[in-house]
């Protein structure tokens, strides 16, 4: 076994820069097209430890496994809801080839339970191979994906299973294994709520106001926490004004309306701060109010909520120097 | 001017008083030794409350030269010079005082400096004495006097404060741009404001503005797709331009006449064609013979010409159902049928 577990050792070794290349290129990849998905991940990457690699491959008597280990290379992309899993497993497939797939759930019957991530057996598609280095061509890299609540019972079930020196009684292994099933349920909870959530009213437009919060920070220094319940009558009221997808309501229209207005709203919010009138001026959806009283009164003055008083639209339509009917 | 920008950074407050009645003591303005930064809240609340006064009523104006140039001379000179704001301002009031008579009641005259869209701004208010904004005399350390402005907040919230009259002048090296605004009467600015203090004229000419306003929303009209709109919204102009008012008023207009989806674009149009959105003198004197009937021109070659409020009681014009035209119909007593040349 020693010469045995040296042997496998060095020859891991001599393989593993590359294998440390290709978790760095992938969860580079990965990463970036999380990014432009604007998807709330984690993605972390590693070339198996050396250890690891040579216990496993003693351990679970493999044959030959330098070639049969396929995680030797992994990427893990942690999500926040479940519901993001199949997009990020459709983003693996279109940037990697995939050869082998594994749902824990699906090996799972109706009356056990256990982990719950997917596993996906990758290499790099022969044009990226070309293009980095063809030494990777042909190498498996194993990406997991998995719910943060996922991944908090993996950690910790790995922990207190596999690491401890002497083996742990089958009854804590139970304690461990029953709690897969809160997992289990809080990721339905959760996929629940946000089912019920995006049947609020202003629940999906209030996705426009994300980034003008952090305009009213960042350019403006403003600080206030907006009222939430506010936000979202507003926005299911004015963001549909727009005709676009509330996420593009921001790129396309208020990112530059914002910048070539800024001296006029620096000037608002001063007044706003000396005067104190109007509970709007801190809201994020102020940029919407001000940018339709520019660009479209008559719609902006149908679509008020009526449960919001109309007089905070006459002061701002004043402040603005677009007057209203009152 | 972008008076969205305005930002004062200097008052100065003079009390205007009203001319004595014949047989009473003369009364003279009280005007301020010094100038004033007041609070941040004061400076707020005159920079909405000018930019209110001029979207909503505000012209275009410019020195007429062959006015007293008494006022535009005292703003260039402390438009020029920061030290001379002071004694510039008083010559401003002492000139109000000077040209108001006995229907002009009491007020406060507040004159600002500051700035708005990178140029240097003077602003002149004059406001309603003693309801949500009070001016108190202060009398300083070294004898001066000054007034300060106290704000009642209750007011201030709906806003009760009359904002009489106002005008705002911008520009650098002498030469400006210059909007005012007249809250007390309906038609345009009042003679003893515009031309005897100020020493302006309109920028354009009421017969103009009034003229280009009705051609630029014809054209509008025209080119809608929808022949019932045009009909209904050509009569609508009509009856702008023939109802008693002395102003027009192209955001009240739009309201009343236009659908809702229609108010941006009209509005658009408008400022397109250099003509602010806001009320302004009717004079239809160049446009006479051309508002007085309302023609309806078919493909056919019949034609349908009536005065605008005959055409609005007696005739109706609808899109077919099919598309393949109009449906005008008129429903009237037919008196006379005859040949026409």
């Amino acid at each position: 076994v020693g010469d045995g577990y040296a042997a496998l050792a060095t020859a891991y070794e001599d393989e593993r820069p590359l294998y440390e290349e290709l978790a760095r290129h992938l969860s580079g990849l990965l990463r970036e097209e999380m990014e432009r998905l604007a998807l709330h991940t984690t993605v972390t990457g590693r070339a198996k430890e050396i250890s690891s690699f040579v216990t496993k491959a003693l351990l679970k008597g493999y044959a030959d496994p330098l070639n049969e280990i396929g995680d030797k290379a992994g990427v893990r992309v942690t999500v926040v809801y479940a519901e993001d899993v199949p997009i990020v497993e459709e983003a693996v497939r279109r940037l990697l080839h995939v050869v082998g797939r594994e749902q824990k759930l699906d090996a799972l019957a109706y009356n056990e339970t256990g982990y719950l991530g997917v596993h996906l057996d990758t290499r790099l598609r022969d044009e990226d191979v070309e293009r980095l280095n063809v030494r990777l061509k042909g190498l498996r890299a194993e990406v997991q994906i998995r719910t943060m609540v996922q991944s908090a019972w993996a950690e910790v079930s790995h922990e207190q299973l596999y690491k401890p020196a002497a083996e742990v009684p089958d009854e804590l292994k139970r304690q461990i294994y029953r709690l897969v099933s809160v997992v289990e349920l809080f990721d339905l909870e959760v996929a629940r709520f946000l089912d019920e959530a995006r049947r609020t009213p202003g629940y999906a437009e209030a996705e426009a106001l994300r980034p003008l919060g952090e305009e009213l920070l960042q350019r403006f220094d403003i600080r206030r926490r907006a009222d939430r319940q506010l936000s979202l009558t507003l926005a299911a009221s004015l963001v549909p004004l727009y005709g676009l997808a509330p996420d593009e309501v921001y790129p396309q229209v208020l990112a530059d309306w914002i910048s070539a207005n800024e001296e006029a709203l620096r000037v608002q919010f001063a007044e706003a701060a000396a005067l104190a009138l109007n509970p709007l001026i801190h809201q994020p959806e102020v940029f919407i109010i001000f940018e339709r009283l520019s660009n479209d009164t008559r719609r902006l003055e149908e679509a008020w909520p009526e449960r919001l008083p109309r007089a905070w639209l006459v002061d701002l339509a004043e402040a603005w120097g677009t007057p209203v009917d009152e | 001017l972008d008076l969205r920008t305005l930002q004062l950074e200097n008052l100065i407050i003079h009390r205007v008083p009203q001319k004595a009645a014949p047989g009473q003591p003369e009364v003279n303005p009280t005007l301020s030794d010094t100038a004033d930064p007041q609070s941040d809240r004061v400076r707020a609340f005159f920079q909405r409350r000018i930019r209110d006064a001029i979207a909503k009523r505000g012209l275009a104006v410019e020195a007429d030269p062959a006015l007293d140039a008494g006022t535009i001379d005292a703003v260039r000179v402390a438009l020029g010079d920061a030290n001379e704001f002071a004694a510039q301002s008083r010559t401003i009031a002492q000139r109000l005082f000077n040209v108001q008579d006995r229907r002009n009641t009491e007020g406060i005259l507040v004159i600002g400096v500051g700035v708005v869209g990178g140029s240097q701004t003077l602003v002149i208010l004059k406001l309603e004495h003693e309801a949500g904004v009070r001016a108190e005399e202060v009398h300083l350390d070294d004898g001066s006097l000054t007034f300060r402005v106290v704000l009642h907040e209750d007011l201030l919230l709906t806003p009760k404060t009359l904002l009489f009259k106002a005008a705002v002048f911008a520009g650098d090296d002498g030469s400006f741009e210059a909007l005012a605004a007249d809250m007390q009467t309906t038609g345009g600015i009042a003679d003893f404001f515009l031309a005897r203090f100020l020493g302006c004229r309109l920028l354009e000419n009421p017969s103009v503005t009034t003229e280009r306003f009705f051609y630029t929303s014809e054209q509008w009209i025209g080119q809608l797709p929808d022949a019932e709109k045009r009909a209904r919204y050509e009569i609508a102009l009509l009856a702008e331009m023939h109802s008693g008012q002395q102003t027009i008023d192209p955001n009240a207009f739009a309201r009343r006449a236009l659908a809702v989806d229609e108010h941006q674009p009209y509005k658009e149009t408008l400022q397109a064609a250099g003509l602010r959105f806001t009320q302004f003198p009717k004079d239809t004197s160049s446009i006479e013979s051309r508002i007085r009937r309302i023609a309806y021109d078919f493909a056919s070659g019949i034609k349908v010409v009536g005065r605008p409020e005959a055409m609005r009681e007696h005739v109706e014009v609808e899109e077919g159902d099919d598309g393949s035209g109009s449906v005008v119909t008129i429903t009237d007593e037919l008196t006379r049928v005859h040949a026409s040349g």
